[in-house]
């Protein structure tokens, strides 16, 4: 039998950050219809990441543990399956919700945490090195670069400045 | 006298792919938009990293590109849909909850900023077609780019299409106007609205490679000779990632792949240094040849 979501057991076991997290995203509404599924393109590439069954999972209390390598961590944004859902459910925000809080834990894919050392040492997520000479061949001059300390200053005391890495 | 924009290049336009930067800059002006490149902005920061780590950092990061803009009153124009995909979300938070615009406005306090929900944001392909109208488009061209394209939308441009405001994802038609204002002809073709599939390779690049050769093999079958893209993310996937694909899949596509701006530009007469063709990872011979042929 189903746990009730959102009592004992099935939300209610999550922390109250993240309970608040997935209740803002809609997700006690999801009937489990699927449409999200056929709409995307990494659970169709990889037929292995399938939010519709994370949602299940997480509404139920049975989802394991977050690790870096868990299949959430496929999910694009790329907001196909919102665009597919009738009911209204932000299912890329709960995958980003169960992100954050796995991030909280020191559990974030690698590939994520590469990109938000970019962001905290130049501002970008690209690296600014050898950029001159590319721009050059197409007859541009240097490019502007953010203000770092400035980012860094408004970012002091978030978990992505504490975890994120950079310089 | 045209009308002016705050231009934001993102991350990827400028460090990687500055012949999108470059065709931009020399094609927008011969339709009457002018660009101010005084304004102080970082990462926007994107959606696919960084909000699924920190999504209080990401608000931050993106109220505060908002804000810079609110004085001079300039709608932000931008070629990444990334960028405005980001702004536009964060914007729709921020408008929507007072308490937590109160608390990012907590953080913006420490370097003297404030959101104050003003801001305007388009991507640059939403400008022409809503402040420009792709009419004007036909009044520059000089070679007719006679080729077959296939448009590629990708996914931020136009979805979460409530917060977008922009064309209907499933139904969005301007590339393939455009591409007629050009004098090409527009290729229906499967998988039109799929993903590109370039971010999903940091977690999965069989994945990535799947999606990317669905979209070759679909535009070949249909007939495609190019493609035209509104994103560096998909540039990425379909211009550098075209040879990586092909050896995986032991196929090969050819299909030169133009931001939107270098097909104007060359319509209208630019050369390839003007649009940064010679930056090109997969040969663009077809198109020069085309346009060559209309002269």
């Amino acid at each position: 039998m189903a746990k009730d979501a959102g009592t004992e057991g099935g939300l209610g076991q999550y922390s109250a950050e993240l309970k608040a997290l997935l209740d803002a995203e809609g997700m006690p509404f999801c009937y489990q219809c699927s449409r999200c599924t056929s709409a995307c393109p990494s659970a169709l590439a990889t037929g292995t990441f399938n939010p519709r069954k994370i949602i299940l999972e997480v509404l139920l209390g049975e989802r394991p543990e977050m690790t870096p390598e868990d299949t959430v961590w496929m999910c694009v944004n790329c907001h196909c399956c919102e665009e597919a859902c009738p009911k209204d459910v932000h299912v890329a925000g709960i995958m980003n919700a169960l992100r954050n809080e796995a991030f909280k834990d020191g559990k974030a894919h690698k590939g994520y945490i590469a990109n938000a050392g970019l962001l905290l040492s130049s501002g970008l997520v690209a690296s600014p090195q050898g950029t001159d000479r590319v721009r050059g061949q197409v007859g541009l001059g240097k490019m502007h670069m953010p203000d770092i300390e400035q980012i860094r200053k408004m970012l002091e005391g978030t978990r992505l400045k504490a975890k994120g890495g950079g310089k | 006298m045209g009308a002016k924009y705050a231009l934001m290049l993102g991350c990827l336009i400028p460090t990687r792919l500055p012949q999108i930067e470059a065709a931009c800059r020399n094609v927008f002006p011969l339709l009457g938009v002018e660009f101010d490149d005084s304004f102080d902005f970082s990462c926007c920061p994107n959606t696919p990293y960084i909000k699924p780590l920190d999504k209080e950092a990401w608000l931050t990061l993106a109220a505060r590109n908002l804000s810079l803009v609110e004085e001079a009153g300039l709608t932000i124009a931008t070629p990444c849909p990334g960028c405005s995909n980001t702004l536009l979300e964060a914007k729709h938070d921020l408008d929507h909850d007072k308490d937590l615009r109160a608390r990012i406005n907590e953080r913006l306090k420490s370097i003297d900023k404030e959101y104050k929900g003003k801001a305007k944001v388009k991507h640059l392909l939403q400008v022409l077609v809503e402040d420009v109208g792709i009419k004007k488009v036909e009044s520059i061209v000089k070679t007719p780019v006679k080729l077959k394209i296939a448009a590629h939308y990708g996914c931020h441009l136009l979805k979460p299409s409530k917060v977008m405001g922009f064309e209907d994802p499933f139904t969005a038609h301007s590339l393939e106007d455009l591409t007629r204002a050009v004098g090409g002809e527009p290729v229906e073709y499967e998988n039109r609205e799929l993903c590109c599939g370039l971010v999903l390779g940091s977690t999965n690049q069989d994945g990535s490679l799947d999606l990317a050769h669905r979209k070759f093999s679909s535009v070949m079958a249909a007939g495609g000779e190019a493609m035209v893209v509104t994103c560096p993310t998909c540039f990425l996937q379909f211009d550098t990632g075209q040879m990586r694909t092909a050896k995986k899949y032991n196929a090969s596509y050819n299909i030169p792949v133009l931001y939107f701006s270098q097909l104007i530009g060359l319509a209208a007469g630019l050369t390839e240094k003007d649009l940064g063709l010679n930056a090109h990872r997969t040969k663009t011979t077809a198109v020069m040849n085309a346009v060559k042929a209309s002269l």
